[in-house]
C-alpha cells in the first residue's frame, strides 16, 4: 500500500506493507537516527517525536503514523559550516550535549535529544526531575545520566536566557597546579561529537548495500543435545531464502570466540556450527535471506531431530563424578590446566609466600563464602555486522566489534582465507562494555557470504543478546583471611569456582583477573609488605550456560565483591576502624604488585613495582564529600529518614584495578600532515564511546602544539590503520596513547627540522605552538608554511610518523567508593540515595570524558549490586530475555553521584595518565553490601542485594 | 503478519468490520507491533484512532475515560493521587505510555500490571460494544480470550467518591513491581483490595468490610506462589506488609 508521512515538515510517500512498523519504513528511506535497540521498546533508541511526544517507532505501525507529525534527530540541527554553503547550525540541545560530554557512543543520542526536545517545546525552565522523567524512556547504559540531564538543563537555561544554576557533581584535586598543558586536563568536545548529535549514519547498521541478504541463526532449544539428523530441504526452497548452513557444510575448525592476543589464553573449544548444541541458544543452522521476515520464516522449517543429553546448570554439579562432559570434542586444544574430562576450562593456582604459615601467625581467622550473578553488558546497539566480496575478492566485514585486528586473525583459521584477503572495518559502536571483544557474529556473515557470494547482515535482537551472547562470570568466592589483633593481616586467600558457561572464552584471564586485581590490593603491614602470602586457587567450569566472556572489570567486580565484604566484617568484627584497617594493609608505592611475581596469564611472571597509589588521598576526598564522620557511627542520622521503618546506612570499598596487559598489549599509531597544516591521525585503537579517539587526539595534538581540531582521526579498518590489540583491559589511553605520543613526537622533529631551514635557526631552539614553529628570537613559520615547504617547495618529503608501544608495565589506579542507602525495614527494599567515587587515575587527560567513564560506570556497577541477574529454569531455559525482566537503571531512578579525581603522576606514561574504564565497577557493589550492614547489622553475602535477601537476612536476625 | 489494514470514521463502521474473522482492534499498537507481526498467522487489523474515543469526562460521582486514552495522558491531567499515578507510572517507560492505551492495556495485561491491578481494587467497569455491556474489568479480563470476539472496549469508568491506596515492592524504585496491592474505600463500609503481581489476572481478594482481615486476605492470595525473583514465603509475608500499608495511606482518588 501506498501511504503519505509528514517527517520532519516534509510529506513524504512509502510503499509498505500493512504490518510494517514506523521504524522499519523511515530506516530504509535514510532516517539513521533512529536506531535498533530491542524489539519491547525498553530501550528508546528508536524513538521519534509523534506529534510532540517521544513513542517507540518500532512499536507503531507505519500506516498508523499517516495524518501525523513525525520529528527525527534529523530535523534538529546540522554541520554550521558546509563549505559555501552555511546552514542555521545545531539545536541548542545539541550544542548542549557536545559542550557537556553528554555523548558516549552516541548511539542513544538521538533519542535522548528528541525525548529533551519533546520536554523544551513545553517547558523551558524544568527541574531536574522534570529532566530525568522526560528522558526516562531512553535507556543510555553508557553515561550514567548526570550529563545528559546538565546538558538539557544547560540548553533550556540558554534558551530562555538565563544561568544554569546546578552544582557540579564532578571535583578534580589536580597533581600539579603549575601545568603547562593545552590540552591535558582539559574537556575539548569529543572528536566524534558533531556526527553523533546529528544522528550520522556512523554505526554498522546504518550501511547498507544493494541485494545485501538477512541472516538469522537457529538456535538449540535445549540445554545440551546431540543433532542426529537436520534438514534444511523445506527451509531451502522457501521463495527467497539463498542459503542454509549447517554443521555438515562448514569445515571443522576449532577455535575460541574470544577476541585475545595469539596465543588465545584459553582453551579452544567452539566451531562455527557443531553437530553437539551445549545450551539454550547455541547455534544450529545459518540462515541467509532476502528479508529478515523470510529468514525467521525458514528458522522455523529446517527440521532437527536432537538426542537430548543431561545438562548441568549450577557449577557445583560440573566436577561430581560422572558429570555429563560438556566437552567430548576430539579436537578440543587445552591451554594452561583446562580438562575438559572434568568440565574444567581453566585451573589456577597462585600461592604467593606461605600462606598457611600466614595463617598460624594471625591472632584471627575469617572465613565467609560470597557469590556473585550472571549479569549482561547491555550495550544499546546489539552485536550486529555485515559482510560482502569487494572488486578484487576480498572478504570485507564491518562490525561492531572491539578487536578488529584479532577478529581478522581468528576469520582467517575460520573460513579459509588468508589474512590478507580479509579486511575488517569497525564503525562507530553503540557501547560494548566487553561484549564486542568477541568473535560473535563476524563468522556467520562471513560463512554465509562465501556460500551466497552476495553482502550478509546480521543483527541480533535484544532476545538473542540473552540468550545467545556472553555475560559476566558468576563466581562462588571463598574468603581466609588471618589478622593479627593489630590489624595486620598475615594470609589472605581466595578459592572461587568461576561458572564460564557452554565455552571457554576468557575463561582463563578473567577469572585470573579475579585474584590479581581484588586479591592484590591488601599484602599486610610490616615484614608482610615485602613477603605477603596470598593465596588464589579457582576452577573455572563448563556448564550448559550461555558462555560468560569479557564485560567490563573483567573479572575485578566479581572479586572485590568478596574482599571488599569480608574487609568491612573484620574491622566491623575486631572493632577497627574500617578505613584505617584497610589503609594499614593496602599495597603502598615502590612496593612489588604481589600477583605480578607469581602469575601472568599462563606466561612467565614479571615482577613489577607499583609507583603510584592515590587512595589515602582518594579515601580522604571521598569521606569529606559524604561526610563519612558525621554519619558512620552516628545513630541519630541512621534513624533519620522520615520513615520510621527506614534505617540509613554507609558504606565504603577501596579498590584497584589494572593498566593494559603488561608485556603484551602493543598498539601502533601512524600520523601524516597535510597541506593545510592538519594531520591524519590513524589509530587501530577502537574508541567504543569511551572517547578514547578524542584522548589519542588531545595526545597528539598537545606533543605538536596544535588545536584537537587540526587533527583527523581515524579508527580504525585493519587495511589502512596500523595494528592495536583492541579497545579492552583499560589500556587505550595508556598504550595506544603512548605510541600515538611517540609518533607525534616523529613528526614534532620533522617539522622542527625543516622550520629549523626555513628560519635558518638551530633546529634544537624550535618550539611548537599555537601551529607554528618558533625560532629562540621569536621569528616564526607557520605549520601551513611547513607543509607546503615540506610536500612541494623543495627537499620534498611526506612529513609524517609511525610508532608502536607494547606495554612494560600495568600501573594499577585505585578508588574509594563510597555508598549511602535507605533499608526498609518490612520489605528489604535498599534504595541506594548516594554514591560518591574518589579515583586516582594519575593524569587526568579530558577531564569530561573521564568523569563520564566514573558516572557510567557506577551506574551500570549500581544495577550490578541491587537489580541484575540472568537467571535460569531448571531446563536452562532463561528468565530474563528481554529489559523488562532484566532492569538496568532509568534516568528517573538516579541516586546523587559524586566523582572525584585525585591525580597522581604515573611515571612510566609520558603525560602521567592510568587507566579510568573500568575501575568504577569495582566498588559500588561490596559499598552497598556494607552500607546495608551498616544500617540494620545483617551480611548479604550474595549479589545482587534483591529486597528478598534482605528481609530474609533480618527474619534471620531477628529469630 | 498483518493483512489488511482498516482506518474506520465512526465506531459502527469499526464494529462491522471486526464481526470478520481474525481482525483485531489496534489503538497504540505496541502490542501488535511488537509480537502479531511476527507471527505466522494471517491478522486484520481495525485502527481505532479516528473514533474518537480518548475523551475523559469527570462528574461529581465518576469519571469516564475513552478506550483510547493513553496511559500517560491520564498521569498529564495531574488529577489523580499520588498513588494512582505511580501506579500508571509503573506500568511502562514514558515513550510506552505515550503510546499504550487503557482499552489495549485491558485487552493484553498480565497480573503483573499495577494500574489494573488499582483499577479492579477501583471496582473500575468497562463499556462494551456492541450492545453498549457494562462489565466490571475483572471480569473482563478473566474471560476476555473467550467470550468477547469482535468487540470492543470504547470506555472505562469507575467512581470518584472512594479512597484509594497503591503499595509496591520492586527492585528499584522504576522496576516492574514484585508484587503490588491496591486497596479501595467506598463511604465507611466497602472496601476492596486488589493484588497484582503473578498470573494472568490480577486478583480481587477483598471485597467486603472493615471488619475483613485484608492482611491476611492479600497474604492467602500468595500462599503457594513463587516467582523468579520472590519465593512465596516473601511473597506472602510482603502481601501482608503491603496490605497494612495501603490501610494506612487511603487518600482521595483524585484531588480537587
Amino acid at each position: 500500500m501506498q501511504i503519505d508521512l509528514l517527517v520532519n515538515g516534509t510529506s513524504n510517500q512509502f510503499n509498505i506493507l500493512p504490518g510494517d512498523n514506523l521504524f522499519q519504513v523511515l530506516r530504509k528511506a535514510g532516517f539513521h537516527s533512529i536506531k535498533f535497540g530491542d524489539e519491547l521498546g525498553q530501550t528508546g533508541a528508536d524513538t521519534v517525536l509523534f506529534d510532540g511526544k517521544p513513542v517507540n517507532s518500532y512499536l507503531i505501525l507505519a500506516v498508523q503514523a499517516v495524518g501525523h507529525q513525525i520529528v527525527t534527530a534529523e530535523s534538529l540541527g546540522s554541520f554550521p559550516d558546509q563549505g559555501w554553503k552555511k546552514s542555521p547550525g545545531l539545536h541548542p540541545l545539541q550544542t548542549a550535549f557536545i559542550q557537556t560530554g553528554a555523548i558516549q557512543c552516541g548511539y542513544c543520542t538521538p533519542a535522548l535529544l528528541l525525548a529533551s526536545k519533546a520536554l523544551l517545546d513545553v517547558n523551558l525552565d524544568p527541574t531536574e526531575a522534570e529532566v530525568r522523567e522526560a528522558i526516562s524512556g531512553v535507556l543510555c547504559r553508557c553515561t550514567g545520566y548526570e550529563k545528559p540531564v546538565e546538558a538539557v538543563l544547560l540548553a533550556a537555561s540558554r534558551i530562555r536566557k538565563s544561568d544554569l544554576k546546578r552544582d557540579s557533581t564532578n571535583f578534580f584535586i589536580p597533581f600539579s597546579q603549575n601545568t603547562n598543558s593545552n590540552l591535558i586536563g582539559k574537556s575539548p568536545a569529543k572528536v566524534d561529537a558533531l556526527k553523533l548529535v546529528q544522528g550520522n549514519p556512523v554505526f554498522t547498521a546504518d550501511y547498507e548495500m544493494k541485494d545485501m541478504l538477512f541472516a538469522k541463526i537457529l538456535t538449540s532449544p535445549y540445554a545440551h543435545a546431540k543433532i542426529l539428523s537436520i534438514d534444511s530441504n523445506e527451509a531451502e526452497s522457501l521463495p527467497g531464502v539463498k542459503a542454509v548452513l549447517t554443521w555438515k557444510d562448514l569445515p571443522r575448525v576449532i577455535y575460541s570466540t574470544a577476541g585475545q592476543s595469539d596465543p588465545i589464553p584459553g582453551p579452544l573449544d567452539t566451531f562455527s556450527l557443531d553437530d553437539t548444541v551445549r545450551f539454550v541458544g547455541d547455534r544450529v543452522a545459518f540462515i541467509a535471506a532476502e528479508t529478515r521476515e523470510i529468514a525467521e520464516m525458514a528458522t522455523t522449517l529446517i527440521k532437527v531431530v536432537y538426542e537430548e543429553l543431561p545438562a548441568i546448570l549450577d557449577p557445583q554439579d560440573s566436577q561430581k563424578e560422572n558429570a555429563p562432559i560438556i566437552h567430548a570434542e576430539v579436537e578440543y586444544v587445552n591451554f594452561a590446566g583446562s580438562n575438559p574430562k572434568k568440565n574444567l576450562a581453566a585451573e589456577i593456582r597462585i600461592d604467593i609466600g606461605d600462606v598457611d604459615k600466614g595463617f598460624t601467625e594471625a591472632d584471627h581467622i575469617f572465613e565467609e563464602t560470597y557469590t556473585v550473578p550472571k549479569v549482561q553488558q547491555v550495550h544499546i546497539e546489539p552485536h550486529v555486522a555485515l559482510s560482502y566480496w569487494d572488486e578484487e575478492d576480498r572478504l570485507v566485514v564491518r562490525s561492531s566489534t572491539q578487536v578488529p585486528f584479532h577478529a581478522r586473525r581468528i576469520l582467517s583459521k575460520l573460513l579459509d582465507l588468508p589474512v590478507k584477503r580479509i579486511r575488517v572495518i569497525k564503525p562507530r559502536i553503540g557501547g560494548g562494555f566487553g561484549g564486542k571483544q568477541e568473535v560473535l557474529i563476524e563468522d556467520v556473515v562471513s560463512h554465509l557470504t562465501i556460500a551466497t557470494g552476495k553482502p550478509v547482515f546480521l543483527e541480533y535482537t535484544r532476545r538473542e543478546e540473552f540468550t545467545s551472547s556472553r555475560s559476566r562470570h558468576p563466581m562462588r568466592l571463598k574468603m581466609k583471611t588471618g589478622v593479627k589483633d593489630d590489624g595486620t593481616i598475615t594470609a589472605n586467600e581466595m578459592i572461587v569456582l568461576s561458572d564460564t558457561g557452554a565455552y571457554g572464552c576468557h575463561a582463563l584471564t578473567v577469572t585470573g583477573n579475579t585474584g590479581h586485581k581484588a586479591m592484590g590490593l591488601y599484602v599486610g603491614d610490616g615484614d608482610y609488605r615485602r613477603h605477603p602470602n596470598i593465596r588464589f586457587h579457582a576452577d573455572v567450569v563448563y556448564t550448559n550456560t550461555p558462555p560468560s566472556g569479557a564485560y567490563r572489570g573483567y573479572g575485578v567486580p566479581q572479586g572485590f565483591w568478596p574482599v571488599e565484604r569480608h574487609m568491612d566484617l573484620i574491622a566491623a568484627s575486631l572493632h577497627f576502624d574500617p578505613i584505617s584497617f584497610r589503609l594499614k594493609n593496602a599495597i603502598r608505592p615502590g612496593e612489588f604488585h604481589p600477583f605480578s611475581t607469581a602469575w601472568n596469564e599462563g606466561r612467565e611472571p614479571q615482577p613489577e613495582i607499583i609507583h603510584t597509589v592515590g587512595l589515602p588521598q582518594c579515601v580522604e576526598e571521598g569521606k569529606k564529600t559524604i561526610d563519612w564522620d558525621n554519619k558512620y557511627e552516628n545513630p541519630g542520622w541512621k534513624n533519620s529518614h522520615p520513615n520510621q521503618r527506614v534505617r540509613k546506612g554507609i558504606g565504603v570499598a577501596l579498590a584497584m584495578q589494572g593498566t593494559a596487559i603488561p608485556h603484551l598489549d602493543m598498539a601502533a599509531a601512524s600520523m601524516k600532515m597535510n597541506d593545510d597544516g592538519s594531520f591524519n591521525l590513524l589509530v587501530g585503537a577502537t574508541d567504543l564511546g569511551t572517547g578514547s579517539d578524542t584522548v589519542l587526539g588531545q595526545m597528539a595534538a598537545e606533543v605538536l602544539g596544535i588545536s584537537l581540531e587540526d587533527i583527523i582521526i581515524y579508527s580504525s579498518d585493519t587495511d589502512f590503520t596500523p595494528f592495536d590489540k583492541g579497545a579492552y583491559a583499560s589500556s587505550t589511553t595508556y598504550v595506544s596513547g603512548t605510541a600515538v605520543v611517540k609518533a607525534a613526537r616523529q613528526v614534532a622533529d620533522q617539522i622542527r627540522l625543516r622550520a629549523a631551514n626555513l628560519l635558518k635557526c638551530p633546529q634544537e631552539e624550535i618550539i611548537l605552538k599555537d601551529s607554528q614553529a618558533i625560532s629562540s628570537d621569536n621569528r616564526s613559520v607557520s605549520f601551513s608554511e611547513v607543509a607546503l615547504s615540506s610536500l612541494h617547495h623543495f627537499d620534498q618529503q611526506q612529513i609524517m610518523g609511525m610508532a608502536s608501544f607494547a606495554a612494560q608495565a600495568s600501573p594499577p589506579p585505585f578508588s574509594a567508593q563510597f555508598a549511602e542507602v535507605s533499608v526498609d525495614l518490612d520489605t528489604g527494599l535498599v534504595t541506594v540515595d548516594q554514591l560518591v567515587l574518589a579515583v586516582d587515575s594519575g593524569r587526568i587527560i579530558n577531564l569530561k570524558t573521564s568523569f563520564g567513564q566514573l558516572e557510567g560506570g557506577m551506574t551500570q556497577a549500581l544495577g550490578y549490586a541491587v537489580c541484575e541477574e540472568m537467571t535460569y529454569e531448571s531446563n536452562g531455559k532463561p528468565h530474563e530475555t528481554d529489559l523488562s525482566s532484566y532492569h538496568i537503571f532509568r534516568s528517573n531512578e538516579m541516586p546523587v553521584m559524586k566523582s572525584i579525581f585525585v591525580e597522581t603522576e604515573e611515571p612510566s606514561h609520558p603525560f602521567g595518565a592510568k587507566a579510568v574504564a573500568e575501575i568504577p565497577m569495582d566498588g559500588v557493589a561490596p559499598a552497598i553490601g556494607n552500607a546495608v550492614r551498616n544500617a540494620i547489622g545483617v551480611n548479604i553475602n550474595s549479589l545482587p542485594i534483591t529486597p528478598e535477601k534482605v528481609w530474609g537476612a533480618l527474619q534471620n536476625k531477628g529469630s | 503478519m498483518i493483512a489488511q489494514y482498516f482506518r474506520p470514521s465512526s465506531l459502527q463502521e469499526a464494529l462491522d468490520l471486526l464481526k470478520g474473522n481474525d481482525r483485531i482492534p489496534l489503538a497504540g499498537g505496541s502490542y501488535i507491533s511488537s509480537s502479531l507481526t511476527k507471527e505466522p498467522k494471517t491478522y486484520d487489523v481495525v485502527d481505532l484512532q479516528d473514533l474518537h474515543l480518548d475523551k475523559i469526562t469527570f462528574s461529581a460521582e465518576k469519571i469516564t475515560i475513552g478506550a483510547t486514552t493513553t496511559l500517560q495522558t491520564l498521569i498529564d491531567l495531574h488529577r489523580f493521587s499520588d498513588q494512582f499515578t505511580t501506579s500508571i507510572l509503573l506500568e511502562a517507560p514514558l515513550n510506552i505510555r505515550n503510546r499504550v492505551s487503557l482499552g489495549g492495556l485491558l485487552r493484553t495485561c498480565s497480573g503483573k500490571s499495577p494500574f489494573v491491578t488499582i483499577l479492579i481494587a477501583l471496582n473500575a467497569n468497562i463499556i462494551l460494544e456492541p450492545g453498549t455491556r457494562t462489565m466490571p474489568i475483572l471480569d473482563f479480563i478473566s474471560f476476555r480470550d473467550q467470550y468477547f470476539p469482535g468487540s470492543l472496549i470504547t470506555k472505562v469508568l469507575f467512581q470518584l467518591d472512594q479512597q484509594v491506596s497503591f503499595q509496591y515492592i520492586s527492585r528499584t524504585n522504576a522496576d516492574f513491581p514484585i508484587l503490588c496491592v491496591a486497596l479501595s474505600m467506598k463511604g465507611v463500609h466497602r472496601f476492596r483490595q486488589a493484588l497484582g503481581g503473578f498470573g494472568n489476572t490480577a486478583l480481587l481478594t477483598v471485597d467486603g468490610n472493615a471488619d475483613d482481615d485484608f492482611a491476611h486476605a492479600a497474604s492467602s492470595a500468595c500462599a503457594n506462589v513463587s516467582k523468579t525473583w520472590a519465593s512465596h514465603e516473601y511473597l506472602s509475608s510482603m502481601a501482608e506488609v503491603l496490605s497494612i500499608r495501603c490501610q494506612k495511606s487511603l487518600e482521595p482518588v483524585v484531588s480537587n
